[in-house]
């Protein structure tokens, strides 16, 4: 079986800030959720820039929700998230007042 | 809920009661709708009417300042968009919020079938016929679906009356002769509109099925939010095939006239008639990717059969 390569890129944007670009996935969606998770367990807020962030997939979400759900202590922030992204975080119901993540502009 | 039975007695029904009423022209659906909300009022149930705007404005008309009026909301069908597979959980949220504040409902819909395509046209059916086995465990609670025979065609009809138990017909409420309690019958997809673009993928090939998603949209005008729409859209059927369809598919892509189709073949069998259209739990795991795939597309069509496997179109109307 060939390898499946995430087809989205982080990078430092800042003091406990992240660039999010690409596209997260079901091939990314495990890979994405290690990564954020470890941004969490060293930093008490985190802030994922996603200006780059052309789409995320349910299981992207998912991955996103879990790592966050794993470190309720922690905040977990998308900065410039498209109405894309936005329209469908609140169509899978994780806008809610249980919501695990943070949107900001 | 009571209704009457055949010997004119009153019994208490359980359970789900769609009820077709036929009616022929505007006057006959005011008597049939005021009448309808009338009983609902005497047995102090609350109604909800997704019906089109003139409609919707006829009965606004003839409820204004009555102690009916109170009782009523109107749901924006044409809000939800042009996918009937958000129908059911709009019905569903509207219910359950009632019964949790102890109130029986009724509803009365209205389905607007002009200016639909062969393929919306099917769905719309279908939806009816989903209706039965969405609801068969709910609440009680009563739906007439108002058809006009006046401005619908007879193949509409009949397919109408084949999904209702129940029919309102000349004032009274019974059991319909023409109701067939069977599986659904599909009519054939109908083959691709040439020229179509075809791509066999697997794990880890969801980027190309996008870029022949994206190639297709852009070539034909979509862009912006649609197009990333579509592109979540197929990127979860896809992952269904990877995961659920024999870890691969096939797919092609093409332009009808009314807008970009995308569509999916893979082995795997998907039983649940139902898939996409109950709003999924923040606990429940799995479930949310074909409830995403009917909010973001204008139409779904999944065909599937444990010896043919699954077909899913995705359509997207465009400019």
């Amino acid at each position: 079986m060939r390898p499946v390569v995430p087809d989205f890129r982080m990078f430092s944007a800042g003091t406990d800030c992240w660039s999010v670009s690409g596209v997260v996935d079901t091939d990314g969606a495990a890979a994405f959720r290690t990564a954020v998770g470890e941004l969490l367990t060293r930093s008490a807020l985190v802030r994922l820039r996603c200006e780059g962030l052309e789409l995320m997939d349910v299981a992207g979400t998912r991955a996103l929700v879990d790592a966050a759900a794993a470190h309720r202590d922690r905040r977990l922030v998308l900065e410039g998230a498209n109405a894309t992204v936005r329209r469908y975080w609140a169509l899978l119901g994780y806008d809610g007042p249980r919501g695990a993540v943070e949107f900001a502009p | 809920m009571r209704t009457e039975d055949a010997s004119g007695g009153t019994t208490t029904e359980q359970g789900f009661r769609h009820e077709l009423y036929p009616y022929a022209g505007e006057d006959e659906f005011l008597t049939g709708a005021l009448s309808f909300i009338g009983d609902a009022r005497a047995e102090s149930e609350l109604v909800l009417v997704a019906v089109a705007e003139p409609r919707e404005r006829m009965l606004r008309a003839e409820l204004e300042g009555t102690e009916a009026a109170a009782a009523v909301s109107f749901l924006d069908a044409e809000a939800l968009g042009r996918n009937p597979a958000r129908l059911i959980p709009a019905w569903q949220e509207w219910i359950a919020k009632r019964a949790t504040e102890g109130h029986a409902v009724r509803g009365i819909s209205e389905t607007t079938w002009a200016d639909r395509t062969d393929a919306e046209t099917g769905e719309l059916q279908y939806h009816e016929w989903l209706l039965n086995l969405a609801f068969a465990l709910s609440p009680p609670w009563w739906l007439l679906c108002a058809y006009d025979t006046t401005a619908l065609g007879p193949l509409v009809l009949e397919a109408a009356a084949r999904c209702h138990p129940l029919v309102l017909c000349a004032g009274a409420h019974g059991p319909s002769d023409s109701f067939t309690d069977e599986p659904y019958a599909f009519a054939e997809l109908g083959s691709p509109c040439d020229p179509y673009q075809e791509l066999a993928f697997r794990s880890g090939g969801l980027a190309s099925v996008r870029a022949k998603v994206a190639a297709c949209g852009t070539e034909h005008g979509l862009a912006g939010s649609r197009l990333r729409e579509l592109l979540i859209a197929a990127t979860e059927v896809a992952s269904n095939s990877v995961k659920y369809g024999g870890g691969q598919g096939t797919l092609r892509t093409w332009k009808d006239a009314s807008g970009v189709v995308c569509e999916f073949h893979d082995s795997g069998h998907i039983e649940d008639p139902l898939i996409g259209r109950v709003r999924p739990t923040l606990d429940q795991v799995g479930g949310r990717g074909m409830w995403l795939v009917q909010q973001l597309c204008d139409l779904v069509q999944i065909r599937s059969t444990a010896t043919t496997g699954t077909t899913i179109r995705l359509h997207v109307r465009v400019p």
